[in-house]
């Protein structure tokens, strides 16, 4: 079975980033997949790589940052938008 | 012919970096277009330029995106598999680009999700056809207890509007998180990954209703059209299809009302009825799972059909309130529910069997009660044809194919749905997929995506179920008697019936985990369940 985004997203919100990274990477075609490895190489510490992906992203939409509403979980949109913000503010 | 020899080259060089982790390789994206540039000295500057670099962007590591000029140009002439990416917005581009992926070969490493018919590809590109969101109307009536009857005005609205083919609908649960939010409409448009944005307001006055309408192009904030609508409660269908025929007359001026028509005549002519029924399902759409409010759904759903015996959509409702009960857990007498859930289901069926939703709810319900799966998934293809922005309806037959023993398809299903309310909660999507991997025994994917189901939802009791059951099998038994812990808060019933998994093996994997998870029974020897399930992997 293929492994969709959201599967990278649930290694993501495991803080287990390198599994969530590897999925993600491989789908990061997709804006959705693409913004979760942003921030999953910022939690990584992984400041270039992160900023590479947001760089790629400007490309292709003004929005690299987004809401994170689907989020429900506080705690989990934070973990999110956090390693986005961090590689927003890099790569600007 | 350039493109099969800068194919070839990509191809080789994925094929060069062996050993090298995928994510530290060092792999070209290509984009090619046809179009005129203008030269200035050694640089090259022009539209032809700007679309072939936002090409190059979408494409995948070691892949190529063409547009669709190279794609007419290449197609039947070179032997490329060329998949169609959709119209995507890109940077500094105006007009939406369609792209389209050059298949390097057979295993792709960036492989986009399983296409089906009325999905798109990317989750926030604009889809290929016309797109809207219906925003949530002002309730104008000067009385908050009037809330659910502008909600249900909307909800009819998107349902009229879904029942046109060519026409992309975000779903209402989506549409919905901006109630009561001050609203900057391209904001919307960008998030929704839609070009129309509807909304407006409902009155309701004795037996007088005014709905008022406005359609914005979001991708420029435009003002496209505006209506109002008067007309008695009795003729509350009537305006809803108005308002409706209003806005996709205006994205498609040749629109025929034939083609939004209801698939059956009015639901009732009851119009309390029909308020009742709108009290229920208001409440229950918004996604909310609390015990109080299926029950207090299916006293007011028995009230309406007690007014109107062959109201086929509060039929089909009460049914799905019986469903969610019994899958719960949350009633005394499982044996009652199944019987009713069943009963309702072939009542609605019979006074509304062209109804999308009706159709969508009772081959969800048939589907886990009864026998005939086989017909149960024909009942909701049935009801995806009629209405393709039916998201609730791809969801529901996420959940089929998965109990059919097909995860795969029940995944990409579950996609599916996701663009269509791309800002629903997601606990029951990542409940489905994890299912879905629980079932193709990826017990660790399948532990993660329950796990992130639980915390994004709120306890819901199939996921505790799951989640127990998939760390009993990875051998975890710590965090499956917890599991179990948390499942006895939440109902007595711990392995429950597994009668709509039809896959033999499925239905023995739920719940011998749950059993070993509860105790009940022990492992033969240590890591025997792992090794036992290495050979339904290998099967699977």
């Amino acid at each position: 079975m293929e492994r969709h985004t959201i599967v990278g997203e649930a290694y993501f919100f495991s803080r287990r980033f390198d599994e969530a990274a590897q999925i993600c990477w491989r789908r990061s075609i997709w804006y959705r997949a693409s913004r979760v490895l942003t921030s999953c190489y910022a939690h990584l510490g992984r400041l270039d790589d992160a900023r590479e992906i947001a760089k790629r992203l400007r490309a292709i939409t003004h929005a690299v940052m987004e809401p994170g509403t689907r989020y429900r979980n506080p705690e989990l949109r934070e973990l999110f938008l956090s390693g986005l913000r961090l590689a927003a503010s890099e790569a600007s | 012919m350039r493109c099969v020899v800068l194919s070839k080259c990509s191809a080789r060089w994925k094929s060069e970096t062996p050993g090298v982790p995928p994510e530290r390789r060092i792999e070209f994206r290509m984009g090619i277009n046809v179009g005129d540039v203008i030269r200035d000295g050694r640089d090259i500057y022009g539209d032809g330029v700007n679309v072939v670099a936002r090409l190059e962007a979408l494409a995948e590591p070691g892949g190529i995106c063409v547009s669709r000029v190279v794609r007419d140009q290449v197609r039947d002439k070179l032997e490329l598999s060329i998949e169609d990416m959709g119209e995507q917005q890109v940077k500094n581009i105006a007009r939406p680009v369609r792209v389209h992926r050059i298949v390097l070969d057979e295993s792709p490493p960036a492989a986009p999700p399983q296409a089906t018919e009325g999905s798109t590809k990317s989750p926030l590109a604009l889809p290929d056809k016309p797109s809207i969101a219906v925003l949530p109307f002002q309730n104008m009536s000067g009385d908050p207890e009037q809330e659910y009857f502008a909600d249900g005005m909307v909800e009819e609205i998107i349902t009229a509007l879904s029942r046109i083919k060519w026409l992309f609908v975000i779903a209402r649960n989506s549409s919905f998180t901006y109630k009561g939010q001050p609203v900057d409409v391209t904001r919307v448009g960008r998030e929704l990954g839609v070009r129309y944005v509807l909304e407006g307001s409902v009155r309701k006055g004795g037996n007088q209703v005014r709905i008022t309408a406005q359609l914005i192009d979001a991708a420029n904030g435009a003002h496209l059209w505006a209506g109002w609508y008067d007309g008695s409660l009795e003729n509350v269908f009537d305006l809803q299809d108005k308002v409706a025929l209003g806005v996709v007359g205006v994205i498609e001026p040749t629109v025929q009302a034939a083609e939004m028509r209801r698939s059956s005549d009015r639901p009732t002519n009851d119009i309390t009825a029909y308020d009742l029924y709108l009290r229920a399902i208001v409440p229950m759409r918004a996604g909310e799972r609390e015990k109080e409010l299926y029950v207090r759904a299916l006293d007011l759903l028995r009230e309406a059909i007690e007014r109107d015996q062959r109201f086929g959509p509060a039929l089909a409702a009460a049914a799905f309130c019986h469903n969610v009960l019994h899958v719960t857990g949350w009633t005394n007498d499982a044996g009652n529910a199944r019987r009713e859930a069943i009963e309702l289901s072939g009542r609605a069926l019979r006074v509304a069997g062209n109804d999308a939703e009706v159709l969508g709810q009772a081959g969800r319900v048939l589907g886990y009660f009864g026998e005939d799966l086989v017909g149960a998934i024909a009942l909701i293809d049935r009801a995806l044809e009629f209405n393709p922005n039916f998201a609730l309806g791809w969801q529901w037959s996420g959940w089929l194919r998965l109990w059919a023993g097909e995860p795969d398809v029940a995944v990409s299903h579950f996609e599916t749905s996701m663009r269509l309310n791309p800002m629903q909660g997601r606990a029951d999507y990542y409940l489905g997929i994890g299912m879905g991997h629980f079932f193709a025994a990826r017990f660790e994917d399948a532990a993660a995506c329950l796990l992130l189901s639980l915390q994004e939802g709120r306890g819901w009791v199939p996921t505790h179920r799951f989640l127990a059951s998939c760390y009993a099998h990875l051998g975890r038994f710590d965090e499956a008697r917890e599991a179990v812990t948390r499942l006895r808060t939440l109902t007595s019933e711990v392995v429950p019936s597994a009668m709509h998994w039809r896959n033999p093996e499925h239905r023995e994997l739920y719940p011998s985990g749950l059993r070993l998870a509860a105790g009940e029974i022990t492992p033969t020897r240590p890591g025997a369940t792992l090794r036992s399930l290495s050979s339904l992997d290998k099967r699977i």
